[in-house]
C-alpha cells in the first residue's frame, strides 16, 4: 500500500464509527485521527492540519455545524476541506462551507473515493 | 124628515131642526127663518126630531109642544138624554102660555126658551139669530180646538216614529225585560248580538243565552236592580250564541217606569267581544314578554346615557352579581362593569345608536361586582339618550372554544412528537449500522483481493466482536422500541423474584465498562449488600441501565457515581453525573414519552429512555425522581418498595417527583 499524502481527522461521538473509520482507512493506507466531538476537533487542527475532515453533525458539546462554521470563520483552518458524514442527510444538505456529504451508513468504495479525492487534489 | 141646504161659500152654515106635526107650520117657520147661512132640517115628530140631533150637529130646535105619540116636552127630555145633544139649544112652540111657563121651570137656563103662537115673525128670527150665534161661538171654540188637538197629535206621532226609527236602527242592542227577567221586547241590533231572531228572544228569560259561568255574577246584579239598591248596573257577561260561539257583552241595566208605572227593566248591550280578544292577545304578549325577559339566560338592560342601569331583568344583575334593590336605588352605573378597553366600543355602540337607533351585537366583557370578568355578546336599539339592549353570558362558550384549542394543539403537538420520533427512530437505527457496514465492507474487501489471511486470528476476532457488539445495540434499540410500543398498550407482565439490588446495579456497570471506558467516566459504585426485594430483574437491570446510559451519554469525560441502599422497606439507587444537567422547566418532561431535553443537533435517542425508566419503576410500585442543575449534573433517584408492588398497580400517572 502506497502512503497517501496528507492524513484525515474523523470526528464522531460514537466510538463504535470513530474505530470502525480508523480500522477500514487506516487499511487503505491513510493517516487517521480521531477527536469524539467539536471541541477537541478544533484542538487537534490547531495543533496540524490534516488533509481532510471527515465530520459527524450530531455531538455533544459542539455540534459539526457549529464546528464547522468556527473553521470557516479561522483564517488557518477555513481552507481545509471537510466531508459531512450524517445519518441526516436532509440535515447535512442545509450546511454550507462542506465539499461533500457521506450518508450513514456510509459505503466503504464511496468513502475511499473521496477520500481519495480529496487527499491527491494538489493543496 | 125632509132638509134643504142652501150656504154661502166661506160660512159654515148652521143647522136649524124644526119639528112639527104639521107640514105647513114648518113650511111658514122656514119661511120666516130663511137666510143664507141657515139649513133647516125639517122632522114631523118627535122621532124624526130625535133621529135628526144625532146624525147631525144642530145648532138650535124649535120644537112643538103639541103633538101626537110624543110630544114636545118628552121629545126634549129624550135629545137632552143623549150626551152629543146635551147641550143644544130648544126653543119650545105652543098655543098655550101656561103650559110652558110650568114645564119651563125644569130646563136649565139659557138652554132652552120658547115662543107663543101666533108669533112675532122678528122675534122669531131673533131668538133663533141669538142661539146661532152661540152655536158658531162653540162651533169656533171646538174647531179651534180640534185643531190644536191636530197639530200635537201629529207631532206625538212623528216622535213615535223617531223613537221606533231610532230603536230599530240603534247601533247598540237595546230591550226591556220583565221583572221575572223575560224579554218582553228587543232590537234587532240585540238579536244580532245574542246571534238569535227577535221572535225567539221575547219572552224568553234572559238568563238562558248567559254562558253559565256567568250565571250567579249576573244574578247579583239584577237583584241590585231589582230591589233598587242600585239605580243602574254595568258588567261584561259571556253569552251563547245558538252555534255554540261565545260573545263578550257590555249590558247596561236599569228600572224604568211605564206610562202606567209599571217597572221595567232596560237592557243596554254592546259586543265587546272583539275588544276583549284584543286585550287579551295584548296582555298574553306581555306576560310573554316578560317571561321571556326572566326566562334566564339573555340580560335585558335598560341603560342611560349618563351610564346608569335604570332596569335588568334577573339573568343581567347574575351576570354582574347586582341585585335588583340596587338598580332600583340608582346605585348601579355601567362603567362600573366596563373594563377600560371595553369603553371604545362600548362608546362605538352609543354613536350606532344616535344615528341608526340600532346597536348590532357585538362582543364586550363585563367586570362583576366581585371582580370576575365575563365575557358577553351585546346588541340592542335605543337614541342617543338611552339604550335597551340584550346581553349574553358566552363566557362558558368562550372557555369550552378555549379548551379545545387547548385540546387541539396538545393533539397536534403529540402527532408531531410521533413523526418526529418516527423519524429519530430511523435515523437513530442508521447510526450503528454505520460501524457493522464499514466493517462488513472491510473484510469484504480483503476477501475479494484474497488478503484475508493478512489478518491474524486475534484481529479477525477483534473485528468480529466489534461487529457483535454494534449488532447488539441495534438489537437493544429495537428491543426499546418495542418495549414502548407495549408499555402504551397495557400493563407491565412482571416475572417476580428475590432479587438483589446491588447484584443487579453491579452488573450492568460491568456490562457497560467500555462505553463508560470510551466516554472517559470515571465511575464510582457504593453498594452495600443484601438490598433484596421482591422485583423483576430483568426490569430492575432495564431501569439501571438507561439511567446510566444517560449519565454516559450526558455526563461524558466526567465522574459518574452510583450508590445502592436500602431504608427501611424501601431499597433505591442513585446515579449521579456531572454532565450538561436539565433545567428545572424541563424536569417534569424528560419523563413523558418522546420527550427530551437535550437538542437534536447534540444528541440522539429516541426520547423514550426514562418514559420506561418511570414505567417500570411504577410498575414495581416506586418512583423515580430527577434533582439537576443545568451546567452541574443531574442525580436521578429510583425508589422501590422491597415488599414488590401493591396488589392493583395504580396506572401510569406523572412521576411522582
Amino acid at each position: 500500500m502506497t502512503p497517501q499524502p496528507g492524513w484525515i481527522l474523523v470526528v464522531d461521538d460514537d466510538a463504535e464509527v470513530l474505530d470502525a473509520l480508523q480500522c477500514v482507512l487506516e487499511d487503505s493506507g491513510f493517516e487517521v485521527r480521531t477527536a469524539s466531538n467539536g471541541v477537541r476537533a478544533l484542538e487537534s487542527l490547531r495543533r496540524e492540519s490534516p488533509g481532510l475532515v471527515l465530520l459527524d453533525l450530531m455531538m455533544p458539546v459542539m455540534s459539526g455545524a457549529e464546528m464547522l462554521e468556527r473553521m470557516r470563520g479561522d483564517e488557518s483552518l477555513k481552507r481545509i476541506p471537510v466531508v459531512i458524514a450524517s445519518a441526516w442527510p436532509e440535515q447535512a444538505g442545509a450546511i454550507r462551507g462542506a465539499q461533500a456529504t457521506l450518508r450513514k451508513p456510509i459505503d466503504l468504495d464511496e468513502l475511499i473515493a473521496l477520500v481519495t479525492r480529496f487527499l491527491r487534489a494538489p493543496r | 124628515m125632509t132638509q134643504s141646504i142652501h150656504g154661502i161659500e166661506g160660512t159654515e152654515c148652521a143647522t136649524v131642526l124644526l119639528v112639527d106635526d104639521r107640514h105647513e107650520n114648518l113650511v111658514t117657520l122656514q119661511a120666516v127663518l130663511e137666510r143664507s147661512d141657515y139649513v133647516f132640517v125639517l122632522a114631523h115628530s118627535g122621532d124624526e126630531a130625535l133621529m135628526a140631533v144625532l146624525k147631525y150637529d144642530v145648532a138650535v130646535v124649535l120644537l112643538d109642544v103639541a103633538m101626537p105619540a110624543l110630544d114636545g116636552f118628552q121629545t126634549a127630555s129624550l135629545i137632552r138624554q143623549r150626551p152629543a145633544a146635551l147641550h143644544i139649544p130648544i126653543i119650545f112652540v105652543t098655543g098655550v102660555m101656561a103650559d110652558i111657563e110650568h114645564v119651563f121651570r125644569g130646563y136649565q137656563a139659557g138652554a132652552v126658551d120658547y115662543l107663543t103662537k101666533p108669533f112675532d115673525p122678528n122675534a122669531v128670527r131673533a131668538k133663533v139669530a141669538a142661539f146661532v150665534e152661540l152655536w158658531r161661538h162653540r162651533r169656533t171654540i171646538e174647531r179651534t180646538c180640534a185643531a190644536l188637538h191636530e197639530v200635537e197629535h201629529r207631532e206625538r206621532m212623528a216622535l213615535e216614529a223617531l223613537y221606533q226609527v231610532t230603536f230599530e236602527e240603534a247601533p247598540i242592542g237595546i230591550g226591556h225585560i220583565d221583572l221575572q227577567g223575560r224579554w218582553l221586547r228587543v232590537n234587532p241590533r240585540l238579536g244580532e248580538i245574542l246571534g238569535r231572531p227577535i221572535a225567539q228572544l221575547v219572552r224568553c228569560p234572559l238568563r238562558d243565552q248567559l254562558l253559565p259561568g256567568d250565571g250567579d255574577r249576573f244574578d247579583a246584579d239584577v237583584r241590585g236592580v231589582i230591589d233598587g239598591t242600585r239605580s243602574r248596573v254595568h258588567g261584561e257577561y259571556r253569552f251563547l250564541r245558538p252555534a255554540g260561539a261565545t260573545v263578550w257583552v257590555a249590558l247596561t241595566l236599569s228600572l224604568i217606569r211605564d206610562t202606567e208605572g209599571r217597572p221595567v227593566q232596560l237592557a243596554l248591550m254592546e259586543d265587546v267581544t272583539e275588544e276583549k280578544r284584543l286585550a287579551a292577545a295584548l296582555a298574553a304578549s306581555e306576560r310573554r314578554l316578560a317571561q321571556l325577559a326572566e326566562m334566564g339566560f339573555i340580560g335585558v338592560f335598560e341603560e342611560t346615557r349618563e351610564g346608569r342601569i335604570e332596569a335588568a331583568n334577573s339573568a343581567f344583575l347574575a351576570m354582574i352579581g347586582r341585585s335588583a334593590g340596587e338598580v332600583l336605588a340608582g346605585r348601579v352605573s355601567a362603567h362600573e362593569h366596563t373594563p377600560a378597553e371595553c369603553e371604545a366600543a362600548e362608546e362605538q355602540a352609543w354613536k350606532a345608536l344616535a344615528t341608526t337607533g340600532v346597536c348590532k351585537t357585538y362582543e364586550r366583557e363585563y367586570v362583576r361586582k366581585d371582580g370576575r370578568r365575563i365575557t358577553a355578546l351585546v346588541g340592542g336599539i335605543g337614541n342617543d339618550t338611552r339604550f335597551v339592549g340584550c346581553a349574553l353570558d358566552v363566557t362558558a362558550l368562550k372557555e369550552v372554544a378555549r379548551e379545545r384549542a387547548r385540546v387541539v394543539r396538545e393533539l397536534e403537538d403529540s402527532v408531531r412528537a410521533r413523526d418526529d420520533f418516527l423519524s429519530l427512530a430511523a435515523h437513530e437505527l442508521r447510526g450503528p449500522l454505520t460501524p457493522l457496514m464499514l466493517r462488513l465492507d472491510g473484510l469484504l474487501n480483503r476477501t475479494e483481493r484474497n488478503a484475508v489471511s493478512t489478518l491474524d486470528v486475534e484481529s479477525f476476532a477483534e473485528e468480529l466482536r466489534a461487529m457483535k457488539r454494534v449488532a447488539s445495540r441495534v438489537t437493544q434499540l429495537v428491543d426499546n422500541l418495542l418495549e414502548a410500543s407495549r408499555m402504551t398498550v397495557g400493563r407491565i407482565p412482571l416475572e417476580i423474584e428475590d432479587v438483589d439490588l446491588s447484584t443487579v446495579v453491579r452488573e450492568v456497570v460491568d456490562r457497560m465498562r467500555p462505553q463508560l471506558a470510551r466516554a472517559e467516566c470515571q465511575l464510582t459504585l457504593k453498594a452495600s449488600d443484601g438490598v433484596v426485594g421482591r422485583w423483576d430483574r430483568a426490569r430492575i437491570d432495564q431501569i439501571v441501565s438507561n439511567l446510566l446510559s444517560n449519565a454516559i451519554k450526558y455526563g461524558a469525560h466526567a465522574p459518574i457515581e452510583i450508590e445502592v441502599a436500602s431504608t427501611g422497606e424501601v431499597g433505591s439507587v442513585e446515579i449521579r453525573d456531572h454532565g450538561i444537567g436539565i433545567p428545572r422547566e424541563q424536569q417534569e418532561r424528560i419523563f413523558e414519552r418522546f420527550e427530551r431535553a437535550a437538542p437534536v443537533r447534540h444528541y440522539g435517542g429516541f426520547g423514550i429512555g426514562l418514559w420506561i425508566v418511570r414505567k417500570l419503576v411504577e410498575a414495581h410500585g416506586g418512583t423515580v425522581q430527577v434533582e439537576s442543575v443545568p451546567g452541574v449534573g443531574s442525580r436521578f433517584t429510583v425508589e422501590l418498595p422491597r415488599a414488590g408492588a401493591p396488589a392493583t398497580v395504580a396506572p401510569a400517572g406523572a412521576a411522582r417527583s
